[in-house]
């Protein structure tokens, strides 16, 4: 029975974990259009200008 | 916080005055000194200009001016001093424990901000690495830093704030690293700039030191790369040119760390202005040039809105080379077409006096510049030599051994791969398999057992013993990188590169995706051309980056295992050849400009170092760590649980009974268990068939049946999209048989068959799927990268496409043609 429980557990667990890393990625891409590759530099979205 | 920033009524401390020259001098003169009290008596109706009060007396200053100051609020230093109280940081013994205002603006302005300039593969991030204890990804060849890298260190009471910057040749608008520099110095205004200059090439990289004095920066030069100068018996009396140019100059080898600790000391002097060469030089340009810059610069001088911080006579010089963004900036001023007219007055002048344009003028005085202050301290060592690089050279990039010794350093390098990595590979395999048994023989039965044992172990278990491979592989990567064989690479490739439409500078990121397809695309910035650019970040992802070695490791050891070192270079060869023939086809479809060309640099070899190949290694393996227990163990868990559940079928019930009825009626003991195994192989079939990852499985598996591939494979290509080791993980949970079947996953793969008993995975399969790997959608971080760069998401959709489709096409024709001719 506890195995059950646990297996319970794990799946919520993995499955909230899950939406918050898609959700965290959907943002990065679709709404911050800073790029991540730009993070260390001042200038902003310098690369995009010159792109 | 600027000074400008300042609101009517409030106080701040001075911690540093930025900029140059003659601007600098008036305002520290004025009292805007380190540690000293100012006040904001009042803003003029339009904001601009501001009074200010210090030392007693009242200075008007414009806002754009005011900016170049740095001071601390009395609100900031409350928020800093309670912060200090709170937590201490680790470099907070340059803060004294008895805050005052005044001792702690004092010490705040003890933080140097330093930019690291230089020339493409002189040794910036080495420096870089060295000082700041950080570690990037350095290479002996150009364009391996691409965005500004930020770190931090301290000597002697100060603490620096290091950026380094990508390499560039020259400080005009011709390419993004160009400009990207120019704007970090212009926009940034560091304290000091470390213009590192390569001993061995010293005409070369002194043009950018050039333009440097011209924009009148703070700089004091590391000589790096002296221990080539000195071993080549060359003569140099830098102190001699340091006087002439006045401006510091200190000998480096960045790779050992000689000499960095005085280039900070210096610094530190250069900072503090106590340095007794640093002085402001100007270029003499002669006479017809000088003469031009002086009109120019007057009628800049005239427009009045230019700040008094920027150099005049850097913004006419630039104005009369053509710099677009400068010509742009000049012309957004109030009397900006003023001075455009006048500088095409002087220009045409020039252009007419010189026989020549303005721009290749000025180039030319610079190198002759150069020329002039080599002559007086410069004494080459004349004895007739051949050097090591050129007779490496000669047999490297020989016209005919130049492709045979390429491919038989990558055939060394995967033999390798494969073999070294087998000893390895074997304890890590046993130490899985150990864990796994201790699950198996201390865990009662049921689900979590089943989790732990056949989706965590056997997922994350069944990547990570591919570590091993992948240091191996990143072991070679770095020592061609380091080394400066990768640039003959690149060499080699060139004219291939060129005949089929590519760039001769895309083979650089080309390369790179070797390792990560990621960095490669961000690589590609190097390139000039957008077309060249995009066209090389659409190709990128055929490169076969190290996340795929797994599979090939994996598969090859299992069905080719004496031939795994031709397999894999045969794969990697088959993804050049797919890059440059789609390079060649988008060229046709999308961009039908003409290149500009490309002058290819050939750095001298250099003996790798043991630290940098470690530390390439170690972020390899780090990254990799990371993976297992993030992407990897998730998607484990999340496959185990949708190949687990539902546990009964229809026809559970009916095997049960089978079974049973088997143990029964079959009186012969080898004959029952041989019976009942088959059986429970059959139920086990039957149950992974219609649990929930079976049904998607099956409904993807019409599409890649074709191909050879039954619906596990399908299964695997699919949550492979998210990071390629994936698709060995979810093998491993996939397959993990029966309990009689063999503990590794090569073996279960070999043996593994479906229910009419024919064997899932054969030599052509195995090839099949190796390719299908190869080609098909690159992973989601590469996606996002080349959304990223290329700035529009048409680009990101278009290359998950069309590698899906061209993987399908390649490999149907070879499963289909394979299949012929082995019938």
């Amino acid at each position: 029975m506890w195995q059950e429980i646990v297996i319970v557990i794990i799946g919520i667990v993995v499955v909230i974990y899950t939406i918050i890393k898609i959700s965290l990625f959907l943002k990065r891409t679709l709404i911050n259009k800073d790029t991540s590759a730009c993070c260390s530099c001042k200038i902003k979205n310098s690369c995009n200008k010159t792109l | 916080m600027k000074l400008s920033d300042l609101q009517t009524g409030e106080k701040g401390i001075v911690i540093k005055v930025m900029g140059r020259g003659a601007f600098r001098k008036r305002i520290i003169e004025m009292g805007f000194i380190r540690g000293k009290e100012v006040e904001v008596v009042q803003n003029a109706p339009l904001k601009d200009p501001i009074q200010y009060r210090i030392m007693g007396y009242d200075v008007s200053l414009r806002r754009k001016d005011a900016q170049m100051i740095e001071v601390m609020s009395i609100s900031e230093f409350n928020e800093l001093s309670e912060k200090e109280n709170d937590n201490r940081t680790a470099d907070s013994y340059i803060i004294p424990a008895s805050s005052s205002f005044e001792d702690l603006a004092i010490h705040k302005g003890k933080t140097i901000n330093v930019a690291l300039v230089g020339n493409p593969n002189c040794g910036k991030t080495s420096l870089f690495n060295f000082a700041s204890g950080a570690h990037e990804h350095v290479g002996n060849y150009s364009g391996v830093t691409v965005d500004a890298k930020e770190g931090t260190f301290h000597q002697n009471g100060y603490t620096f704030k290091i950026v380094d910057l990508p390499g560039t040749y020259s400080l005009s608008a011709y390419t993004p690293e160009e400009l990207y520099v120019r704007r970090h110095l212009n926009e940034e205004h560091p304290d000091v700039v470390i213009n590192v200059v390569d001993a061995s090439n010293l005409e070369r990289n002194l043009y950018l030191t050039c333009q440097l004095i011209d924009m009148d920066v703070r700089m004091i030069i590391a000589l790096n790369m002296w221990d080539e100068l000195e071993k080549r018996g060359d003569k140099f009396d830098y102190e001699a040119l340091s006087k002439m140019i006045g401006t510091p100059i200190v000998p480096t080898v960045s790779k050992t760390g000689f000499g960095i600790e005085q280039l900070f000391d210096r610094i530190i002097k250069v900072y503090e202005e106590e340095d007794p060469v640093l002085r402001h030089i100007h270029i003499n340009y002669g006479d017809v040039l000088e003469k031009g810059i002086y009109t120019v610069r007057h009628a800049i001088k005239l427009t009045d809105a230019i700040p008094k911080s920027s150099s005049k006579r850097y913004l006419a010089i630039k104005l009369m080379e053509g710099d677009p963004e400068i010509k742009k900036f000049v012309e957004d001023l109030p009397d900006g077409n003023k001075v455009i007219a006048e500088r095409d007055k002087t220009v045409s002048q020039i252009e007419t006096l010189l026989k020549e344009d303005c721009e290749t003028a000025f180039t030319d005085a610079r190198y002759g510049f150069i020329q002039g202050a080599l002559r007086e301290t410069y004494t080459p060592n004349k004895a007739p030599r051949v050097s090591k690089t050129q007779a490496i050279d000669y047999y490297i990039t020989h016209k005919y051994f130049g492709f045979p010794i390429f491919i038989l350093f990558m055939w060394i390098m995967f033999e390798a791969t494969f073999k070294l990595g087998e000893f390895p590979m074997g304890w890590i395999e046993s130490l899985v398999e150990l864990i796994s048994n201790f699950v198996q023989n201390h865990l009662s039965e049921g689900p979590v057992k089943d989790l732990l044992v056949d989706g965590i172990i056997g997922g994350v278990g069944g990547v990570i013993v591919f570590l091993p491979n992948i240091l191996i592989l990143y072991f070679f990567i770095s020592l061609m990188e380091d080394s400066g064989y990768m640039a003959r690479a690149a060499f080699i490739m060139d004219k291939i590169m060129h005949k089929m439409g590519l760039h001769g500078k895309s083979f650089i990121p080309l390369v790179m995706g070797f390792g990560c397809n990621v960095p490669a695309i961000m690589a590609s910035r190097t390139i000039e051309s957008r077309n060249s650019r995009i066209l090389t970040i659409l190709v990128t992802p055929l490169m076969s980056c190290s996340a795929r070695l797994p599979i090939y490791v994996l598969l090859t050891g299992a069905f080719f295992p004496n031939r795994a070192g031709t397999v894999m270079l045969a794969l990697y060869a088959s993804g050049i050849i797919l890059a440059v023939l789609m390079a060649r086809l988008f060229k046709k479809i999308f961009f039908k400009q003409e290149d500009v060309p490309f002058v290819m640099e050939l750095p001298p070899y250099r003996f790798p170092t043991g630290k940098s190949i470690v530390i390439h290694m170690w972020e390899k393996a780090k990254q990799y760590l990371q993976k297992m227990g993030g992407i990897i163990l998730i998607a484990s868990i999340i496959i185990w649980f949708l190949g687990y559940f539902p546990r009964n079928t229809k026809n559970t019930a009916h095997f049960n009974e089978e079974i049973a009825k088997a143990e029964q009626t079959i009186q012969e003991k080898e004959e029952r268990e041989t019976a009942i195994a088959e059986l429970e192989r059959q139920m086990y079939i039957d149950q992974q068939q219609n649990s929930y990852i079976g049904k998607i499985g099956k409904g993807i598996q019409p599409i890649l049946k074709p191909l050879g591939f039954d619906w596990k494979m399908s299964v695997s290509l699919v949550t492979g999209m998210a990071a390629k080791e994936v698709v060995v993980s979810t093998l491993s949970v996939l397959y993990t048989g029966t309990d009689n079947d063999d503990h590794l996953l090569s073996e279960r793969l070999k043996n593994d068959r479906n229910a009419e008993g024919k064997y899932v995975f054969t030599p052509l399969i195995a090839l099949t799927f190796m390719l299908f790997v190869l080609i098909y959608f690159p992973c989601i971080a590469t996606i996002t990268a080349i959304i990223n760069e290329s700035g529009t998401w048409k680009w990101g959709l278009f290359v998950a496409v069309y590698t899906c489709v061209l993987a399908w096409i390649v490999s149907f024709l070879f499963y289909q043609i394979g299949t012929l001719i082995l019938h």
